[in-house]
């Protein structure tokens, strides 16, 4: 055996060795701001993303992200067999209880994402809200928002394209009630590229057409975002059907010189402009409320799900108020009751760092630190925000020291405990308590109310009048007046959403 | 035995170049999206690499006298697909932030991780040529047979990686597996030694042509 062969032999080997030993972290977990509890239930690779269901007891949430991003997020509970036992949801009680594997879980229809509540809205500013919806949705995500409209609407049938048939593969062995609703032909999945799906289907007669696929770098992809495939959606469409579009951007991003610049607002303007240069020319604008965003303090340039309802019919709130009465009118899961799906942690923040722990279940640390109660002091809810999330406040060392030795003793191994090591000088107490009911429904009536406000959603003042002689010729007042007209010969391809 | 052994190194060391040029650019994704800038940057890395790597490959090849300078470039290539996945997102992330602009970001980032493993690649065509080379009035046969059987393994690397690898199996299981291949085909090359055709003076240069995108 000669001498050069044993040396490449060992270089290999411990090459080999290293590379096998390496475990990646493609998902990260242990990140400041999420929830300590949360792992890993399945993960895999496909040749558009990688992704991973990871699960949080404590923050109620099965989610599904591409990466590190988040894609959608549905309640562990209410379960599906909760809901199913609901005499008012019988459209979601199976012939035979699902055969759940050891250790699946079986959420509801609960979103734990916020815009994916507003898929309704583009059903409800139909003319006339359609007895049996023929829905279809561009890009699956989680499958969330597909439970969301089949919760609230029983008869609704929904096709759902996406081009990654893994992404439908992980929906189907993941979320129970997903697989159920294709069983039972009410949901369709077709793994196929949008554009050619949506050409196919010209003429089906959608009442509403969701528009909520992204790319793995969380941009909408460029093919799937121009006047052309505008077009194609448009003929899809029933008579007063509407075109639903999830757009990630934000109003505005002023520079220090005042001007108003950036990418950002470019996708949102961009879409909006597009969408009416297709025939679609009416359209409004609703911008998701995070929790702790105060309509009176809207900030333009923070960036947000955006959702931009258009159609032939006019939609705006003075023009078809009827609808917007419905939107107004509406709720959420009116069958679950408040109170009943809250989930509350602690986090150590240090607001002069500007950084903060993980997220702790309140059951590693209630009972344990005395006076904890009496010491957290609420934190005020401003006019107008969205009073799902509640925070209290509590800044005494002794009692942080306390509730950090609290956190690292009762925390099962394989917790994901950053930031609870040591007690910054300047940290403080964070109590958040989420009602995963009150999420939903103030989430949609604090948008929706400001949605109304035609002085800031009004598309003629985001982005100007429709394409054409009207357009050349008007003053160029609106604050995206740079807005681009996306077409297959000049597509999006250069705004990176973020 | 001696031409079969040739082929075989051309084409593993093809598909492996190309698959790795399709599972650079989905290494890339978590970092900077899957843009047509991703793009760019990969086909622009592996061509520039492909160039150096053909000039260096012709130098080594017209010093060599046997098939070890191969199996050492072979084995290299191997030990760094077989590396890449512990530092591969550490630096994506890293040159995303450094570089500020997502745009010349993915471009050294792709120059970081893939110059050197595609070039190491890229220099095995002409130390092929040279261990292939019979006689100078069969030079054009043999280094087009060559070339066609290196393109063979580009083009399978391509689509198997694409249609069935990425389908099935891990990212980095990918790297892993494709590392572990190259290692053992230099330690092949390792084992059972090969002489050049002894005529070094009459060689002619080979043809900047062959294994690419």
């Amino acid at each position: 055996m000669n001498r050069q062969f044993l040396l490449g032999l060992a270089v290999s080997a411990a090459a080999a060795a290293a590379g096998f030993a390496f475990h990646d972290q493609h998902y990260r977990l242990d990140v400041g701001g999420l929830p300590a509890d949360q792992h890993v239930i399945d993960h895999r690779d496909s040749p558009y993303t990688g992704m991973t269901w990871v699960e949080s007891p404590s923050n109620n949430y099965l989610q599904l992200r591409f990466f590190e991003m988040v894609e959608g997020g549905v309640c562990l509970s209410p379960t599906w067999s909760e809901l199913a036992a609901n005499p008012r949801l019988g459209h979601l009680k199976p012939a035979q209880p699902p055969a759940l594997a050891a250790g699946q879980v079986d959420p509801g229809t609960l979103n734990n994402s916020a815009y994916i509540s507003f898929f309704p809205a583009g059903l409800l500013l139909n003319p006339v809200v359609p007895d049996k919806p023929r829905v279809m949705v561009v890009g699956l995500g989680s499958g969330v928002g597909i439970a969301h409209v089949a919760h609230h609407f029983p008869a609704a049938v929904i096709d759902v394209v996406d081009i990654d048939p893994a992404v439908i593969g992980m929906v189907r062995d993941h979320y129970p009630l997903m697989a159920w609703l294709e069983q039972q032909g009410r949901v369709n999945f077709i793994a196929r590229d949008a554009r050619a799906f949506v050409r196919a289907q010209a003429g089906h007669g959608y009442h509403l057409v969701v528009l909520d696929a992204y790319t793995a770098g969380s941009t909408i992809p460029p093919h799937l975002m121009t006047r052309e495939f505008f077009s194609e959606c448009a003929a899809t469409l029933a008579d007063g059907g509407t075109v639903f579009a999830n757009v990630i951007g934000c109003y505005g991003e002023q520079a220090a010189d005042g001007s108003w610049s950036g990418a950002k607002r470019r996708v949102v303007g961009g879409a909006l402009r597009t969408f009416r240069a297709a025939g679609l020319e009416h359209a409004w604008v609703i911008p998701v409320l995070h929790s702790g965003d105060r309509p009176a303090t809207f900030d333009r340039s923070s960036s947000r799900n955006n959702i931009i309802i258009t159609g032939k019919h006019p939609l705006s709130p003075s023009r078809f108020e009827a609808g917007w009465n419905r939107l107004r009118a509406w709720q959420p899961y009116p069958e679950l009751d408040l109170g009943r799906h809250v989930s509350r942690q602690y986090q150590l923040i240090d607001r002069q760092a500007n950084v903060g722990s993980t997220f702790v279940p309140a059951t590693w640390v209630d009972g344990t630190v005395p006076n904890l109660a009496t010491a957290l002091k609420p934190l005020p809810l401003g006019e107008g925000t969205p009073g799902h999330t509640l925070g209290a406040i509590a800044s005494e060392r002794s009692l942080l020291e306390q509730v950090a030795q609290a956190v690292r003793t009762s925390a099962p191994a394989g917790s994901q405990l950053r930031g609870w090591s040591s007690v910054p000088a300047t940290a403080e107490l964070y109590q958040r308590t989420i009602d995963w009911v009150a999420f939903p429904r103030e989430t949609w009536r604090t948008s929706i109310t400001f949605a109304r406000q035609a002085d800031k959603h009004d598309p003629e003042l985001l982005v100007g009048p429709v394409d054409g002689p009207e357009r050349a010729s008007a003053p160029q007042s609106w604050y995206m007046s740079d807005a681009p007209l996306f077409t297959d010969q000049t597509p999006n391809a250069d705004i990176v959403n973020r | 035995m001696r031409l079969f052994a040739i082929y075989a190194t051309s084409i593993t060391c093809g598909f492996c170049l190309m698959a790795l040029e399709i599972l650079g650019a989905r290494v890339l994704y978590p970092s900077f999206g899957s843009s047509i800038d991703v793009w760019a940057a990969i086909i622009t890395v592996f061509i520039l690499s492909l160039s150096i790597g053909y000039v260096i490959g012709g130098r080594v090849a017209d010093r060599s006298t046997d098939n070890r300078p191969l199996a050492w470039i072979v084995l290299g290539s191997g030990v760094l697909y077989l590396t890449l996945p512990i530092y591969a997102l550490t630096v994506a992330e890293a040159m995303g932030d450094a570089m500020g602009q997502m745009r010349f970001g993915v471009l050294v980032a792709g120059l970081v991780l893939f110059l050197l493993p595609s070039l190491l690649l890229g220099m095995i065509s002409p130390v092929l040529v040279k261990l292939v080379f019979v006689s100078a009035e069969r030079v054009g046969r043999t280094t087009g047979t060559l070339y066609a059987v290196g393109s063979v393994g580009n083009v399978f690397g391509i689509l198997v990686t694409d249609y069935i690898l990425l389908e099935h199996v891990r990212i980095n299981a990918n790297l892993l597996w494709m590392g572990v291949v190259l290692c053992i085909t230099g330690l092949l090359h390792l084992a059972f030694r090969m002489q050049a055709a002894n005529t070094p003076a009459t060689v002619p240069t080979p043809a900047a042509a062959g294994q690419g995108a």
